[in-house]
């Protein structure tokens, strides 16, 4: 897949034009940097806004086009075909890209080191900038990527799947202020806070695999499984980071992390599209030790919810114990804002089921019920906080969990946090309750299938020639 | 003794919805090892959805599908290295010649070294490539589009191929070569299931043909056994001097005579007899009726006519009410 992306990616106008006006911006870099002193700064800004542009913008805005050509070139049936898996073929994509991307950071190193001669400049300090740029524009380049088998529409949803990754951010901030302190952000590298540096760098891997194999499993036929890895890398990369907590990392970092990471898990699983076939069920009927964990980690969001709430049981569970070990209390506060994030993430489940429990847009309207409910819960939290007199409107809206966050960093409000726990302990149950009820029928589907398999695999005659399990007619296809 | 052949492709079965569109609909057929076999439907009866199940790329909501004999529910990855398919629209690649797509695909198919050059050689030579290796696909013709699209189909030697609407949109000169080249496929003992809306060239093609409509198996024999006319009727081209209206009415208004199809010329008509004797009486009567023939023949019966009779009759069964029930002993007493 590299091979042909890069035969046709180093062909196209964009990847042309790019590298040609990049190497004219950078010798009249050059020139304005050594007509005087003075103007050393002006042209480092004008290397930086020439480099970033190209870097976080044109380079990455390519990959919206990567998986989608495919699609409507009819092309992707043609590539199915043959072995290549959708996650190769996203990988590829992606790779290719930054292939490109890297040839053209290549290409203006020499210009770096120009400007280091005529002075001016701590190289370190640039280099360190340049593999952050890079890295981003690898970030970037993977939710485009990512986000490109959608249609054009829900492409251009991706603004607010970027504010669904912000919200996520934002809930981890929200958590760490309940620590009290500085945030992360403000202590940096600048403190030595290698930890956390190292900690958001594997956090931005993490996130370039997820984006690629939530694309992967856009494309990829119902034959094919990627639930159970993007679900156990996640789960396992969540845990390994509250067990960071043990080794005296920063509990802001920590959580940071873990909810950035599992939140975005627990969203692609929970609408996830269903696929009950026997290939993806053969691998758990088969064996022996963990049968049922195809009701956690087959694709779906059927085995979405019940991952949502495992996991969920787990990393609770991990908390207490690293928060037991270091001696330090769990509050009550915490918990009502758990419980909350958790409901945030599941609430618009209760719209899809009820009103929407056919479609097969499941993430869109999942993105777009989180959009609008983050407009909302900003309108009410700025009404709430500028009108002193409407500050009950917070503790009014409750039911909305993401209005908790705000209403519990709201000193104010009426902030017992057992009113907090409550309200978005009964929304959540609501919230899962009801596509858990939707989801029986695909349970006994699952069961019905994974018995056959065994019969199957039990008698005399298996093999290729036996009869077909038929997969469930209510499955949306893709 | 003879062993029982195992088919190549063998459908029982076959149900797809999509949400409560019907889309096939218990469809069911075998084809056996070296057969070319056509697809005929009109759009949306199905077709494409039997080939798209087929070939590993949609599943059927009910049923068992099997190529070569392995079942492509269960085992789809085995099913997609003896198939070969070819889409009724053949993406493009942008900035990517003849020789580089085919490498792509070879290399997708897992083919290295010498094996990947020896495979895109063969199908190079097969489907008349060579002249054509550095031209960017952009720049290909229709024709050229489809032989290269033959020859990726090609590339792992599969058994069967299924090939979709593939003479759609091909000049004249492109469908001739496309036609022989399946032929020589046929002759290589390849299956081919082949769709097509143009039913005298898949007459030509095929040993037998599939008619589906509205997501049902209608028909399956022959070209030959649906020439052959088993409606009593004969078919007759008649070609007038000057306007054809007045033949048209004509035939509108005689017994024993119904309009098939107006030509510019003239019309088709069926006489509703296959004696020769009532022929030459209608013919005669044409004459007198004062109708300026300059010439008729009789017509061998053509597979649209068949196929399209084919569905009147199913119209027709349709339409016709159920049989009365036999009135119950109750019913007679009272």
């Amino acid at each position: 897949m590299l091979v042909k992306e890069l035969r046709q990616g180093l062909r196209t106008n964009l990847f042309t034009t790019s590298f040609i006006l990049l190497q004219g911006f950078m010798v009249l870099t050059i020139f304005i940097g050594a007509a005087s002193e003075g103007a050393a700064s002006t042209a480092g800004g004008f290397f930086w806004t020439c480099l970033m542009v190209t870097l976080l913008i044109a380079m990455p805005i390519r990959g919206f086009n990567a998986l989608s050509s495919e699609i409507q070139n009819n092309t992707l049936d043609l590539i199915q075909l043959t072995r290549l898996s959708a996650w190769r073929i996203t990988f590829g994509k992606w790779a290719s890209l930054m292939s490109q991307t890297t040839l053209l950071v290549i290409s203006i190193l020499p210009y770096l080191a120009m400007r280091y001669f005529f002075g001016g400049i701590d190289l370190i300090q640039e280099f360190l900038i340049l593999f952050f740029t890079f890295f981003a524009s690898a970030l970037l380049t993977a939710l485009t990527v990512g986000f490109s088998p959608f249609p054009v529409l829900m492409r251009a949803f991706v603004v607010g799947a970027t504010g669904v990754l912000a919200f996520s951010w934002v809930v981890g901030l929200s958590f760490s202020r309940t620590y009290g302190g500085t945030s992360f952000f403000s202590s940096g590298i600048t403190s030595g806070n290698w930890w956390g540096v190292g900690g958001f760098v594997l956090a931005g891997l993490y996130l370039i695999y997820f984006l690629l194999d939530f694309g992967a499993s856009q494309i990829a036929s119902q034959a094919e499984n990627h639930a159970t890895r993007k679900r156990l890398i996640s789960l396992v990369f969540a845990l390994a980071v509250i067990l960071l907590l043990l080794v005296g990392v920063d509990g802001k970092i920590v959580i940071t992390l873990t909810t950035l990471v599992i939140n975005l898990a627990w969203i692609d699983a929970i609408t996830e599209r269903p696929s009950i076939v026997p290939s993806v069920i053969r691998p758990f009927a088969r064996s022996r030790i963990f049968p049922s964990l195809k009701y956690l980690l087959t694709p779906g969001w059927h085995t979405g919810i019940l991952f949502l709430a495992v996991s969920t049981c787990l990393l609770l569970v991990s908390f207490f114990l690293s928060r037991s070990f270091m001696l330090s209390p769990w509050t009550m506060k915490e918990s009502a804002m758990l419980v909350s994030m958790i409901g945030s993430i599941t609430y618009p489940l209760i719209f899809i089921h009820l009103f929407f429990p056919t479609s097969r847009q499941m993430f869109g309207l999942y993105v777009l019920i989180q959009c609008c409910t983050a407009v909302v819960t900003m309108i009410i939290a700025f009404v709430g906080d500028a009108v002193s007199s409407l500050g009950d409107i917070l503790f009014y809206c409750l039911p909305i969990p993401s209005i908790c966050f705000a209403a519990l960093t709201d000193s104010a409000g009426k902030s017992h946090p057992l009113y907090f726990l409550l309200a978005s302990s009964i929304f959540t149950l609501i919230s899962l309750a009801i596509p858990f009820w939707r989801a029986l029928p695909l349970y006994k589907e699952m069961r019905r299938n994974s018995k056959s398999l065994i019969e199957k695999n039990n008698s005399p005659s298996t093999g290729p020639d036996s009869s077909s399990i038929s997969p469930d007619p209510k499955i949306p296809n893709s | 003794m003879t062993v029982p052949v195992q088919p190549a492709i063998e459908v029982i079965d076959l149900h797809r919805n999509f949400g409560n569109l019907r889309a096939v609909d218990g469809v069911s057929f075998k084809i056996n090892p070296g057969t070319v076999v056509g697809f005929v439907g009109a759009n949306g009866a199905g077709k494409t959805t039997t080939m798209r199940i087929l070939a590993t790329l949609d599943y059927p909501t009910r049923g068992i599908i099997k190529v070569g004999g392995i079942d492509v529910v269960q085992y789809p990855a085995k099913v997609r290295s003896k198939i070969g398919w070819m889409p009724d629209s053949f993406g493009t690649y942008h900035h990517m010649t003849v020789i580089e797509y085919l490498d792509f695909f070879a290399r997708a198919l897992g083919f290295e070294g010498q094996e990947r050059a020896d495979r895109i050689a063969g199908v190079m030579d097969f489907a008349d490539l060579n002249p054509l290796s550095e031209r960017l696909i952009d720049n290909l013709s229709k024709g050229m589009g489809q032989r290269l699209c033959l020859g990726r189909a090609l590339l792992h030697d599969p058994e069967v191929l299924i090939l979709d609407e593939p003479a759609a949109g091909l000049d004249p000169k492109a469908r001739v070569e496309l036609k022989h080249l399946i032929r020589i496929l046929a002759e290589d003992g390849k299956t081919v299931l082949i769709s097509s809306h143009i039913l005298s060239e898949l007459a030509e093609m095929c040993d037998s043909l599939l008619f589906i409509n509205e997501g049902r198996i209608i028909h399956q024999g022959s070209a030959e056994s649906l020439k052959r006319d088993n409606s009593g009727t004969t078919l007759i081209q008649v070609e007038v001097h000057g306007d054809a209206g007045k033949l048209i009415e004509w035939a509108q208004m005689s017994p024993h005579v119904k309009l098939k199809e107006s030509l510019k010329k003239g019309a088709r008509i069926e006489v509703d007899s296959i004696d020769d004797r009532l022929v030459s009486e209608v013919l005669n009567r044409m004459i007198k009726d004062g109708l300026p023939v300059i010439e008729f023949h009789r017509e061998e019966r053509k597979l649209e006519d068949a196929f399209i009779d084919i569905l009147e009759e199913i119209e027709e069964k349709k339409l016709s009410p159920p049989p009365l029930a036999a009135p119950s002993s109750e019913q007679v007493e009272a």
